[in-house]
């Protein structure tokens, strides 16, 4: 998972800054090159290091720099098949919401031994949902805001979705989601082809 | 195929849901009802005669009622045909089963095959076209993730290729002067070596002159400048197929393919020692340097070895500096010009 999200930033960073800032990125944190490989296997610390120099030099913090790359990956056009694979997952938001417990499933069929952070779903009451998310580094739930911020704008609906719990155990980190959904038809979704990539 | 007697009673609007590609026929090879999606493809087509909407590929059947009812419980590849403008039909492949319906009627059951995630693009079709149960989004999700895959392990695999590619010429280039270095060296006289009873090849060594003094008078940055021009000099003085290495410092050998005439090399080496003995022009400053050139070749030797063609070449570039320099001395032979 890690070499998936590092690269995500790789193409975030080249996108809305270019390759001089992210050279200066990767040279800061001892990695040679202008690119980073898909399926480069990196030390753990990595994406920390690197979530720590980019949210500095785009002079924000790292949270909303997560939040950020969530919320780019699901819909800038480098990136489309990422968001096509999660629509994939669900023909509603609630349907969606309702597959984040298989997330880690279904990255691993297509992809088996990224170790993908766990999500678990609790649904407290017909459209509010909690999702928390267990990873060793932090950043995982302000990630899945943006993704899930996005991604009901995307399916057209209406959602309140908030970062409502952060907690660092020594476990690793817990983060907790949670979502009102106000109205599952607020607006048309984005097209969605399933043929689409044939 | 033994069936459950039990009956279920179940709306056709129902099993549509469950099977949105099935057709049922009677025994009178008539079709009496089409599921959703094949109604989509097909058209209404109640009371058509079986045949007119389908072949059957495998097992080599002729469509009829009787037949498949025969077949029932075995998989087959169904041909259905498709209503086209003109006059050429198209026909879709697809896997089928037929199941005898209690009251004597067959229903068959369709399903597209290795070509689903192209079937979908073609017709358009949605997940509302798929029973909610269906595989076919995981199918498709892994698909597309699969050719993603794909595409990255191929960008990859170029970028390895040209990563070792590179690594290759560096471990075997002079950074600075962009010529061959050593190692490149070593490779490159054994195979000539080799081929010498067929291809001959002359060896110049080449000392720079007054190099030294370039470097303590104007400092190493102008000595490293004074390396380049002589690199580029070199190339530019030798013939395409001729190898040029720097050896160190300011040592440099020269390996000439092709190569049975000492007049050739002669006029090479004086070329080369013209335009070293231009002045070179550096920041502001000038370097002057020379260069003396021992030449040996392998014509002269009935077996020649490395060892000695090298070792010859450079007694003959010692004998040119003890000459006075700038100038270029043969091994085993005199000068074509008689020095």
């Amino acid at each position: 998972m890690q070499s998936l999200l590092c690269k995500a930033l790789e193409v975030f960073v080249l996108h809305i800054k270019g390759p001089s800032v992210w050279r200066s990125v990767l040279a800061q944190v001892d990695l040679p090159g202008e690119q980073l490989e898909l399926f480069q296997r990196h030390k753990p610390e990595i994406i920390n290091a690197l979530n720590a120099a980019t949210a500095e030099a785009l002079q924000i913090d790292q949270d909303t720099l997560m939040e950020d790359l969530g919320t780019w990956v699901c819909t800038h056009p480098p990136l489309e098949p990422v968001r096509r694979l999660i629509r994939f997952s669900g023909e509603t938001f609630e349907e969606m919401i309702y597959s984040l417990e298989e997330l880690s499933a279904r990255i691993d069929m297509a992809m088996p031994g990224l170790n993908v952070p766990i999500i678990e779903m609790e649904e407290d009451d017909r459209g509010q949902y909690r999702i928390s998310v267990s990873s060793p580094v932090p950043g995982a739930g302000a990630f899945l805001l943006g993704v899930l911020r996005t991604m009901a704008d995307d399916y057209g609906a209406l959602a309140l979705v908030e970062l409502s719990n952060r907690a660092c155990t020594a476990q690793g980190n817990l983060d907790e989601v949670s979502i009102q959904l106000l109205d599952e038809q607020f607006a048309a979704p984005r097209a969605f082809d399933l043929g689409g990539a044939a | 195929m033994s069936y459950n007697r039990r009956i279920l009673p179940i709306a056709t609007d129902v099993l549509g849901i469950l099977l949105p590609m099935h057709l049922v026929f009677d025994h009178e090879d008539q079709v009496v009802s089409v599921g959703p999606v094949l109604e989509g493809l097909i058209g209404k087509q109640t009371g058509q005669k079986l045949h007119q909407l389908i072949g059957i590929r495998r097992p080599k059947l002729s469509v009829s009622a009787e037949n498949l009812l025969a077949a029932a419980g075995k998989r087959l590849m169904v041909d259905l045909i498709l209503p086209e403008a003109d006059d050429d039909p198209q026909r879709q492949r697809l896997r089928g089963v037929v199941l005898p319906l209690n009251d004597g009627r067959g229903l068959l059951q369709l399903a597209f095959g290795t070509d689903l995630a192209q079937a979908v693009q073609t017709y358009k079709l949605t997940e509302a076209d798929f029973s909610p149960t269906d595989y076919v989004l995981e199918i498709l999700y892994l698909l597309e993730a699969q050719s993603l895959i794909r595409g990255e392990m191929e960008g990859l695999m170029d970028r390895l290729d040209q990563a070792r590619q590179n690594a290759e010429q560096e471990a075997v280039t002079d950074g600075l002067t962009g010529l061959q270095n050593r190692r490149a060296f070593e490779r490159t006289i054994q195979g000539l070596i080799a081929s010498s009873g067929k291809r001959a090849f002359g060896v110049m060594g080449l000392d720079l002159d007054h190099f030294k003094s370039v470097n303590d008078t104007l400092g190493h940055a102008a000595g490293d400048a004074v390396l380049v021009e002589v690199g580029k000099i070199l190339r530019e003085e030798t013939r395409a197929g001729d190898q040029l290495f720097r050896m160190g410092g300011d040592e440099f050998l020269l390996l000439l393919p092709d190569c049975t005439e000492p007049e050739l090399l002669a006029s090479i080496a004086a070329r080369i020692i013209e335009r070293l003995e231009k002045p070179i022009p550096i920041n502001g400053a000038v370097g002057r340097i020379s260069g003396s050139i021992g030449i040996s070749m392998s014509i002269d030797y009935t077996t020649p070895t490395a060892d000695r063609i090298l070792s010859d070449a450079d007694a003959a570039l010692y004998r040119a500096k003890d000459a006075g320099r700038a100038c270029y001395q043969f091994h085993g032979r005199d000068a074509p010009d008689g020095t």
